[in-house]
């Protein structure tokens, strides 16, 4: 094993010190390797940014700026003294797993991943390596999703029942990954589906990376009037919070997210329903994820990171931190949509209980699976 | 009802938007299980709770075991969820899925009998396999219901009037009679929900208030008519009961049920009341020395007493303003009309011995108003006198009590107003999702903004969104769903009456404070301060009386 390791932190973000490269930078880089869109790893300033070929449209939607070249899942490309290659996150169209090697030492940095098929993207690949950087958004042992379909059809038959009493549906997703997701889960039986502004552009995206999913209409106000009482809308989480709901009503709320598994959660948001549709791993899915990659040792960023550290160690792994800025609200606060719900309880006695280590994430972003940046859009 | 309906009603209870629909699902569930299972809901309805047989730290010890993870971990879950039951119960669920495929669904009443309650009795060594015992055979929604019964840290959170309204829809009683039932103590057993239904008891029919009618608010008067139609008197500020002397004196409050322990005084003056007589009006507190009635919250610290040191020491009276006679003779006047029953009551004085005039029974005196205008003279002076306004009543009318819609109004004095600085807020529900619309208001006290209120309503749909967007950009902190705001707004807060609690920091709560309209000409240094809130507290509230503030009661025949 060699005396330096492949993946570093610096000030600027993750760097790979024999690749002469970072990966998902915060701050602005010569060249960055970018697993997936979302804007806590997508960021724009950098010159140069390599990431997978199904996301490309995607990519370049969310980063204007800067030159983009793709790499196929699977496919080697050597930068500096090391090997790279992309695989399959199966977080979202084109998210991926970076993995770096040296001279037969691999190292796996996961970005967002889940593991439950999703018709919009590429499934999870189990890629053996000795060192693995894991997410861990939601690495406690009470986050255990339910069958995504059954909650898929939980949330088609919510929509239905809001039809016959007369009300729209509105559902909260974030603009990236989940609206797409829930909607190619629906068809024709569906509509109208309605969706709001902020989703639009990455619901064209993948309609042109081939992903399909059933016609959807703007979310105006001649729409809501024409379909009043009958549709679906999809909507970003920011959106529910402000005053934009009010053309829409009569509506029941609902919000597809992981958190959602948690009553309390559930409640702060203030919507009706809640659907746990994730597109992170579960606590099962992340032990199953490190379990089969064969690592060494495994270092875990953004999420529960502690606990999940301890939990790992207590199992035998070498397990440590790696502190980023994944899952980070800081730079949005000030155009922190007014979502709803805020504090999840009890996160900082969590911190402080295991021992001090910094879980990233502040309350305000807890609801957000990604970062709330996200929806600056809208 | 099954353990996993009862869990299922739990949530849609707690989904259930106001009390209309609570009532209703209580009276749904109740009506469609088994007498045993009814039993046990309604003593959960009540508030009541089962004994923890097993400590919170000891279940999370188990199920962390079970979940293959650390006590510290579980802690911190714990920690996360917040809710003992909640954690429980995905930290289990887990891991029974696999094991027992099939779910159990036991009767709520078996399962509490024969489950939950042996594990108080069972030796605490095999307590551990009793409840792992339990875990393997349930399903999430079941496990949930069950840690909250275990754990004891349940409420099914449902206002008593609720739930009896609700188990009084299901068993077809009427619900002061079931009210009455409950008050006697009440048994989770198949007999004693049994009894709840039975006919009505010649005790119970002779101590049974009729529905009381109720009175509506009054704006204008533009559409009363004549004057001349219309009786008026002081609207008290008080408890609203029926003075009972069928067989034996009883006071049943509007909403309390039997008031008898609180207000012995009444109790041993309506029995020299001739007997068959029906009163309805107002329990008071009344200054001897001034000849005003207390304020509410004085009045409200009797309500619940069971033993009450009366003395002559003590400075008040208590008194039954009666205002309508209902049954006299054992006769039922409610279908005649008010004039009627208003002389049957005055005749009362004259034929009984009683006290009725100065004692402890006394009747409302009615205020001669010559003209609309007359009587908002009155009404606007009525604060004064120590109520809150005027009931305007059609003589002609029966007493409709029981109905929506009736012949009554209640006529207020103009709310009090204040100058107060939005300081917290948090968003609304309903019409008002979204929206930043639950506004907490503060007055200065020294340098510093005390909280005095809350308050809603009062702006209109187009001042709520602007003010949305404004207090959006003035927060600066928030606790749970409540924005911290930088003061920068006024608004200014109608409210009908200040009293002082020690439960507000500010030493004082307003009666039904609401938004009168928003002060975009003030800053927040212009807001009103405590002090002056404080002055216009009631003087009985304030300690002793000063001279200038007492005056007479309204002009009355
Ligand atoms: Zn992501």
């Amino acid at each position: 094993m060699s005396h330096r390791s492949l993946i570093e932190r610096s000030p600027t973000g993750l760097w790979c010190p024999s690749g002469g490269f970072h990966i998902d930078p915060w701050g602005a880089v010569e060249r960055a390797v970018i697993t997936h869109a979302h804007a806590d790893h997508a960021r724009p300033g950098s010159k140069r940014y390599l990431s997978a070929t199904d996301g490309l449209g995607v990519m370049r939607r969310r980063l204007p700026t800067g030159r983009h070249e793709g790499l196929g899942y699977g496919e080697r490309r050597s930068i500096g003294d090391v090997v790279v290659s992309l695989h399959p996150a199966g977080h979202l169209l084109g998210a991926a797993q970076i993995r770096i090697e040296r001279r037969g030492e691999v190292c796996v940095f996961s970005g967002d991943y889940k593991l439950e098929p999703d018709p919009t993207c590429r499934s999870f690949e189990v890629v053996r390596c000795h060192h693995f950087v894991s997410e861990s958004t939601f690495g406690l042992p009470v986050y255990r999703w339910p069958n995504p379909d059954t909650e898929l059809s939980r949330l088609r038959s919510w929509r239905r029942r809001c039809r016959e009493e007369g009300r729209n549906a509105i559902l909260a997703t974030y603009a990236l990954g989940k609206a797409q997701r829930v909607l190619a889960a629906l068809d024709a039986d569906d509509a109208p589906i309605l969706v709001h502004g902020a989703l639009r552009p990455m619901i064209d995206a993948y309609r042109e990376a081939g992903v399909e999913m059933p016609e959807v209409l703007p979310a105006t106000r001649e729409h809501a009037q024409t379909h009043r009482g009958r549709a679906l809308i999809l909507a970003p989480p920011s959106a529910l919070a402000g005053p934009w709901v009010r053309t829409f009503l009569p509506a029941s709320t609902a919000a597809a997210s992981g958190w959602m598994r948690m009553r309390g959660l559930r409640r702060r948001r203030n919507v009706e329903r809640g659907f746990v549709i994730s597109d992170h791993a579960d606590w099962p899915g992340l032990l199953g994820a490190i379990e089969a990659t064969g690592c060494e040792r495994v270092s875990l960023t953004h999420g529960f990171t502690a606990p999940l550290r301890d939990h790992l160690r207590r199992q035998g792994h070498d397990a440590d931190i790696l502190a980023t800025r994944f899952g980070d609200g800081e730079e949005g606060d000030a155009d922190l949509p007014s979502e709803s719900a805020t504090e999840a309880p009890g996160e900082g006695s969590a911190d402080a209980a295991s021992g001090g280590t910094s879980l990233e994430r502040r309350p305000e972003s807890l609801l957000f699976e990604q970062d709330p940046l996200e929806d600056r859009s809208s | 009802m099954s353990l996993r309906r009862f869990a299922s009603l739990m949530r849609e209870l707690a989904e259930a938007a106001g009390p209309s629909a609570r009532t209703r699902l209580i009276a749904e569930h109740l009506g469609a299980c088994d007498d045993a299972t009814a039993a046990w809901t309604m003593w959960f309805l009540r508030g009541r709770h089962l004994r923890r047989a097993v400590a919170g730290s000891v279940l999370r010890r188990w199920a962390a075991a079970r979940a293959d993870i650390s006590e510290h971990l579980a802690g911190i879950c714990h920690d996360h969820v917040g809710d003992l039951a909640e954690t429980l119960t995905l930290l289990v669920a887990a891991t029974t899925g696999t094991r027992h495929p099939r779910h159990d669904d036991p009767p709520l009443a078996e399962f509490i009998e024969s489950s939950i309650l042996p594990l108080s009795q069972c030796h605490a060594s095999e307590r551990q396999a009793c409840v792992e015992a339990i875990w393997d055979r349930l399903d999430e929604e079941s496990l949930y219901a069950f840690h909250k019964l275990l754990t004891g840290a349940f409420r099914l959170g449902v206002a008593a009037g609720v739930a009896e309204r609700g188990a009084a829809q299901a068993l077809g009683v009427e619900v002061d009679m079931l009210r009455e039932r409950l008050a006697g103590g009440f048994d989770p057993t198949p007999e004693q929900w049994r009894r709840l239904s039975r006919p009505p008891t010649p005790d119970e029919l002779a101590t049974r208030p009729l529905p009381f009618q109720l009175a509506h608010g009054l704006e204008t008067t533009d559409q009363l008519g004549p004057v001349a139609d219309h009786l008026v008197e002081s609207k008290w500020d008080g408890v609203r009961a029926q003075l009972i002397h069928r067989e034996v004196p009883v006071l049943v409050g509007r909403g309390e049920g039997r008031l008898d322990a609180a207000f012995p005084e009444l109790i041993a003056a309506a029995a020299s009341l001739p007997r068959g007589v029906v009163l309805d009006g107002e329990v008071l507190l009344v200054d001897r020395a001034s000849g005003r009635p207390r304020p509410f919250t004085i009045l409200q610290r009797r309500l619940g007493t069971t033993h009450i040191q009366t003395g002559l020491f003590d400075p008040d009276d208590v008194v039954f303003m009666a205002f309508d006679l209902l049954e006299i003779h054992g006769e039922d006047l409610r279908e005649r009309s008010l004039e009627f029953r208003r002389a049957q009551l005055q005749a009362l004085t004259l034929d009984s011995a009683s006290e009725i005039g100065d004692g402890a029974i006394r009747i409302s005196p009615t205020i001669t108003i010559h003209s609309w205008a007359h009587a908002d003279r009155i009404r606007s002076e009525a604060r004064l006198a120590g109520v809150e306004g005027l009931m305007v009543k059609r003589r002609d009318a029966p007493y409709t009590g029981g109905r929506t819609r009736g012949s009554w109004w209640k006529w207020k004095t103009d709310p009090r107003t204040i100058d107060a600085v939005l300081v917290h807020t948090q968003g609304g529900h309903g019409r008002r999702a979204g929206l930043l619309t639950d506004h907490t208001l503060a007055l200065w006290d020294g340098e510093e903004l005390v909280p005095v209120a809350r308050a809603y309503s009062g702006l209109t749909d187009a001042e709520m969104t602007e003010l949305d967007r404004l207090l959006k950009r003035t927060v600066v902190a928030r606790r749970g769903p409540v924005r911290i705001l930088e003061p920068s707004i006024v608004l200014e807060i109608a409210f009908d009456g200040v009293q002082t609690s020690t439960r507000h920091r500010s030493g004082v709560a307003l009666r039904f404070p609401r938004i009168a309209r928003w002060r975009r000409d003030k800053t927040p240094a212009d807001a009103n301060r405590l002090e002056e809130l404080k002055a216009l507290l009631p003087d009985a509230d304030r300690g002793p009386s000063p001279p200038d503030r007492a005056s007479p009661p309204p002009s009355s025949d």
